[in-house]
């Protein structure tokens, strides 16, 4: 917040307004839960915001946390007649892609953490119904303190919400049909921007014994809209759970050579798609461990092609030092019986394919796991059990200082071999042409949520005392951005100050995506109050030079 | 004279005890909360841990919150608040002024006991 600025105001509302305002919604939610002082307001700023201090950087001027479905309702009245713009948020840990920031400097937070209720969890027909409050944490601890014979799918902090996470499309590590958190959600509740409540798919009939088990009701399927946009504010989800695998072994396949990933990449799809294997995670070992610095000899080889990798002399250090170019980590569940039978099957494959291949049990447990057993899992995330170790990935290491975050550039691209080879060339031209140290090698790995495609990330590092690196961050990102659709990849999710310019790439047709969305919101949301600008779609009022 | 400053005397025990018994109480919550929010990356062998280890390497500073002698509550205030590098800071609904006073209790408390 800049010296002079002595209150930040909603956009387009004048301090009368909103100053009415807040009275009215103080006598909902009560004095106690609305946040209104700038030590509770920087609260809600994102830890991990590429703009921290600057005018752009997205600050509420208000925070609310009410408890009641009825309570949004009454928020979102007050907020149409005072045409104030609202921001819901979950847990708000969403870290990486905007944390609990609203999109906008002066957007109202509505944080629903106080709605935290397990409102069900059923273990015979193996589903939840959740409100948004409630973190991976929680759902754990409830299915572990009631015995239950369930397993959430999990994304890597376990305190976020699998609303939120979901509603973000978020995923996971289990299974690929519950990996998607978004397609594993089945019924929804939502206010909409009139302040009506809507249940859609089986919820929509009253009294229906089955919000959570079948995802379609009659008619079409609306619950897309609510997915990394600003069409309602949801309030109650349910989700498919996995139940509980009787066994669980962790295999580890190697392989020597650069261009094995090709054929390897084609069993792998096979084994996941035939649901043989769950999530598998590929490495290389060619990287040192996190904080550690790299081998300078293999260091040298990334620049020492007219300042680019040299992958013959990378592809000859890894066979001299027996150090194989990728792993992959592959689990798989069942019954004691049926993963032998499928851990044999799995190494046939690979060693029939790949000269040099080798598979590796590591781990190969009965469940429930012993407490020791879960401490030492090698992925917790891959038997749901919920943790925060993912943030070594933006802790200091032996070799780097500290970091304040991070922020995710995350495009998906083919499930192939090939291409992955062809992004890492690309992503390294382009920090060539920008005159920056590459941050992807010749073995930089693909990340393997998605069943059906990959995502190729980078983590750029954001700063809090730094503005110079915020701003030269941001125009690599964009940068990165357009590169990446030049090609054929877009982002799968994007923090606010990006959605913009990853919505614009999806611009098919003279971008009629856009505006379909945009003729919706406009119907939808006449007054333009939910969460402007929430995947890069604006209501009319906003537009401007932001639609450009 | 004797029998009002026994009065005296037991009120005050009365209330020494009281006092301990709440501070007990409050101790008991902060911890609570160091296990709800805090133990995820500040237990052993978590990264908040592994990465205070190399703060600390030259020192006799343990890296673990839990074995530290020399934190202070205000200090453990103003963390929960500001974040520090990839720390983020905790909102109201998350850990609210009652609950960050024990968890500062807790915290600089626990080894000088």
């Amino acid at each position: 917040m800049s010296k002079k600025e002595e209150i930040i105001l909603p956009n387009g509302v004048n301090k009368e307004d909103f100053l009415k305002a807040i009275s009215e919604i103080e006598k909902i939610v009560g004095t106690k839960w609305v946040f209104k002082t700038k030590e509770d307001l920087d609260l809600y700023r994102d830890a991990y915001s590429p703009y921290w201090d600057e005018l752009e950087e997205p600050i509420p001027s208000l925070a609310i946390a009410p408890k009641k479905v009825e309570e949004i309702q009454e928020i979102v009245r007050i907020a149409n007649k005072y045409t104030l713009p609202i921001f819901p948020i979950s847990t708000g840990k969403n870290l990486g892609y905007g944390s609990s920031a609203p999109n906008n400097r002066g957007d109202v937070v509505i944080d629903l953490k106080r709605m935290n209720k397990i409102i069900e969890v059923n273990d015979k027909r193996n589903y939840c119904i959740l409100e948004p409050g409630v973190s991976y944490f929680d759902l754990y601890e409830y299915c572990e303190k009631n015995n239950l014979n369930v397993i959430m799918d999990i994304p890597d902090p376990g305190w976020g919400s699998p609303v939120g996470n979901s509603l973000d499309h978020g995923w996971g590590y289990t299974y690929g049909q519950y990996r998607d958190h978004f397609g594993a959600h089945c019924g929804m509740e939502v206010v909409l921007a009139n302040g009506e409540v809507m249940r859609t798919a089986m919820g929509a009939l009253p009294g229906s014994k089955t919000f959570a088990e079948n995802k379609y009701g009659y008619g079409p399927y609306l619950d897309g809209l609510f997915s990394q946009s600003n069409f309602g504010i949801v309030t109650k989800m349910g989700f498919w759970m996995m139940p509980k695998p009787e066994h669980y072994t962790l295999a580890v396949l190697t392989v020597p050579k650069r261009d094995d990933l090709i054929p390897l990449v084609e069993i792998m799809n096979y084994l996941e798609d035939s649901s043989i294997i769950g999530w598998p995670l590929y490495r290389s070992p060619l990287n040192p461990e996190y904080g550690k610095p790299m081998n300078p000899e293999l260091k040298s080889y990334l620049t020492s092609k007219n300042g680019k990798p040299d992958i013959d002399k990378i592809q000859d250090y890894a066979i001299r030092n027996d150090i194989p170019y990728w792993q992959i980590d592959i689990p798989v569940y069942g019954n004691k019986d049926s993963v032998e039978a499928n851990i044999n099957y799995i190494k046939q494959r690979f060693t029939k394919a790949i000269d040099g291949a080798k598979v590796k049990v590591i781990e190969d447990y009965d469940l429930p796991l012993t407490k020791k057993q879960a401490k030492s899992l090698k992925h917790k995330v891959t038997l749901g059990i919920p943790n925060l170790e993912i943030f070594w990935l933006s802790t200091r290491g032996e070799n780097f200082g500290p970091k304040d975050g991070h922020v995710w550039f995350s495009p998906i691209i083919p499930r192939d071999g090939k291409e992955l080879l062809k992004c890492q060339e690309i992503y390294i031209d382009t920090f060539h042409e920008l005159g920056m140290e590459s941050m992807i090698t010749p073995f930089s790995h693909p990340r393997t949520w998605m069943y059906r495609a990959f995502c190729f990330m980078i983590g750029f590092a954001n700063s809090r005392t730094d503005k110079e690196k915020n701003e030269q961050m941001r125009k690599v990102y964009t940068t990165m951005v357009k590169v990446a659709a030049k090609h054929g990849w877009g982002d799968y999710r994007a923090a606010p100050p990006f959605q913009d310019a990853v919505s614009g790439v999806y611009n098919f047709n003279n971008n009629i995506l856009k505006r379909f969305t945009q003729e919706l919101k406009d119907t939808i949301d006449p007054n333009g109050i939910l969460a402007p600008g929430r995947g890069g779609i604006w209501p009319k009022r906003l537009r401007g030079d932001k639609n450009a | 004279m004797l029998k009002n400053m026994k009065t005296v005397l037991f009120v005050s025990v009365l209330a020494a005890t009281s006092l301990l018994a709440s501070n007990s109480t409050d101790y008991t919550k902060g911890k609570q909360v160091f296990d709800k929010w805090c133990v995820h990356c500040h237990g052993i062998g978590m990264p908040a841990t592994n990465a205070l280890r190399i703060v600390y390497k030259e020192t006799n500073i343990s890296p673990v919150l839990e074995q530290r002698k020399d934190l202070d509550a205000e200090f453990v205030k103003f963390i929960v608040r500001h974040g520090r590098y990839s720390m983020p800071f905790f909102r109201k609904t998350e850990i609210n002024d009652e609950q960050l006073k024990n968890l500062a209790l807790y915290l600089s408390t626990k080894n000088k006991k």
